[in-house]
């Protein structure tokens, strides 16, 4: 009886890993192995003969030219920090406000909703971004109204300079929010509406309501939002380090040293997400006690 | 358009939609920048300074774009086709395996099973740039250069499609597969008759992200390919903008990338309730 039961439940082992064999071999395959043999190879001097790839281990030689000898690799990581910073907060805030409004009862919801999803459609194209490049992303107006020179008699350059380029982004800014204006949205919807009427008899105005209830049980998704965007500017396909990565990669052919470029980046991204865990960890335990 | 709703005046409905509309016209402006340009003749392209709508439309660009491509070796319709196989076989073989992977992951109680779903959660964070080394040294030795296979296969085991069907399955109820195994069915039999179409909102939201990103992405065919004719449409596409007239073609190109876009804009209507369904339940919540 008991070995009947037993081999049931092998059985059942079996037919569910059966389920996920085949997503796993292509996870080992195209994943997990590429990037152990990327760590490997972030150690080793490749070079390229006839039978095939030749690896000498250097030790921890790429890394430490990454930060000593590359005249690229420092300043280009720092622009990508810097666009990082300056872009993610102006996606979160831009986003949370987009779907407060979409969340509101309107007329062609569905219609607006659509179109504040569109640019993730056709902005995501490599396409897109040769347009941009010939100035379709940049708003006409701050260049051709020479708008710096007028706004320069109100406000020094230093800051009027760094508040335009903050203009500028902003377009890319729009453009970039799709999907975190849908995390939101779905995350608006999830809270229920007799918290904000409970508020609503004891007084509070639409402000008080937002910082009191919205605010904090929209925190699980600005965590999960604030993760995307990051990700998503790292990775982003016109990310200068990227290409700087890819350039030596496939255009010197030095693949150790672009893996362990692929490397710190990677670690950088990781500590970064980190961080952000530890900062939400506080906001997301209150939230989590009021459920 | 159908704006103000005139019968009672509701200042705050009125800037609302005032606002609404604002930004939706900012994010409608690539797209119409597109289209126009696609549209303009020449003389119009390079006028300074730059006039945003079209005042003589034409389809110069169009003709153009059939001239260019008809002078090369390979047909411009064997671009679309590559494109098709590949963006095709690589939704629907997606779709079908991250459906099965995520269904005994959600429903099932085995060993592991928490540590593949760890794995998934970490995927999701990797760039993709640590992997495109080796993956690239995998496909040439492997013999697979040149065949849609480089193209398709490296992309079906995506955590992202895995991750939100597997938490889209949890919260749908046990009762229905209880019912369906109590009557006999195979669990290969359950998964397609029952966990398929309770999956539909969440393969809807995953086919239209994964179909945008390898509809547009010419990185695959960049590295895996190196003759003309296994070419697809982005790469294809590139190619025009980046020849030796360089400056003629902007037309050619805005015309180009506004054919592209269609079969996109053609997705996204399709799935685009299911989407928004999905992303309400994605579990991200609770």
């Amino acid at each position: 009886m008991k070995k009947s039961k037993l081999s049931m439940r092998a059985r059942y082992y079996i037919e569910g890993y059966s389920f996920i064999s085949l997503w796993l071999i292509g996870f080992l395959l195209f994943m997990a192995i590429p990037l152990g043999r990327s760590l490997y190879y972030s150690f080793h001097k490749l070079q390229v003969s006839q039978h095939g790839l030749i690896a000498s281990f250097v030790g921890g030689d790429h890394y430490r030219a990454a930060f000593t000898t590359d005249v690229n690799f420092l300043p280009l990581l720092k622009d990508t920090m810097v666009s990082m910073l300056t872009q993610v907060p102006l996606i979160l805030i831009f986003s949370l406000f987009c779907a407060i409004l979409l969340n509101r009862k309107l007329v062609g919801k569905t219609f607006f909703r659509g179109i504040f999803f569109l640019p993730v459609i056709i902005a995501s194209g490599a396409i897109l971004s040769k347009l941009m490049d010939q100035g379709a992303a940049n708003l006409p107006i701050f260049y051709n109204e020479n708008l710096y020179n007028k706004l320069n008699a109100f406000i020094p350059g230093d800051l009027l300079e760094t508040l335009l380029q903050y203009a500028e982004s902003l377009t890319l800014v729009m453009w970039d929010s799709g999907v975190q204006i849908l995390i939101f949205l779905a995350g608006l919807q999830t809270i229920s509406v007799t918290l904000y009427e409970a508020a609503k008899c004891d007084g509070a105005t639409a402000w008080e309501s937002f910082w009191k209830i919205t605010f904090p049980m929209i925190m699980p998704m600005m965590l999960v939002n604030t993760l995307f965007s990051i990700v998503s500017s790292f990775t982003k396909a016109d990310n200068q380090m990227m290409t700087h990565i890819l350039n030596v990669v496939f255009k010197t052919n030095d693949f150790g040293y672009g893996s362990a470029m692929g490397w710190i980046y990677f670690v950088i991204i990781f500590l970064i997400l980190g961080l952000v865990f530890l900062l939400f960890r506080k906001s997301l335990s209150t939230t989590e006690g009021r459920k | 358009m159908h704006k103000f709703n005139l019968r009672r005046i509701d200042f705050g409905g009125i800037a609302l939609y005032v606002f609404l509309t604002l930004f939706g016209l900012l994010m409608l402006l690539p797209l119409v920048y597109m289209a126009v340009t696609a549209f303009k003749p020449t003389s119009e392209l390079f006028l300074f300074p730059p006039r945003f709508f079209v005042v003589n439309p034409t389809l110069m660009n169009f003709r153009d774009l059939l001239l260019i491509t008809g002078t090369s070796a390979v047909p411009f319709s064997r671009f679309i086709f590559n494109s098709v196989i590949v963006t095709g076989g690589i939704v629907l073989g997606g779709v079908v395996i991250s459906a099965m992977a995520a269904y005994p992951l959600a429903k099932h109680n085995m060993p592991f099973k928490s540590a593949i779903f760890n794995m998934v959660v970490a995927a999701l964070m990797f760039s993709p740039l640590v992997l495109q080394i080796p993956q690239y040294l995998l496909i040439s030795r492997s013999g697979l250069m040149n065949t849609y296979w480089a193209m398709i296969l490296p992309y079906l085991a995506a955590p992202m499609g895995m991750f939100l069907m597997t938490q889209f399955l949890r919260q749908l109820p046990e009762a229905l597969l209880e019912a369906a195994r109590i009557d006999g069915a195979s669990e290969w039999k359950v998964f397609w008759v029952i966990v398929m179409p309770m999956l539909k909102p969440a393969i809807a939201t995953f086919a239209l992200f994964s179909f945008i990103s390898a509809w547009n992405d010419p990185y695959p065919s960049m590295v895996y390919t190196t003759v003309q004719e296994m070419k697809t449409l982005p790469l294809a596409i590139q190619t025009i903008s980046g020849g030796v007239g360089v400056v003629a073609r902007v037309g050619t190109l805005a015309a180009a990338s506004f054919l592209m876009i269609i079969p996109t804009l053609l997705v996204f209507v399709i799935t685009q309730r299911m989407v928004l369904q999905t992303m309400a339940h994605s579990g991200l919540k609770e």
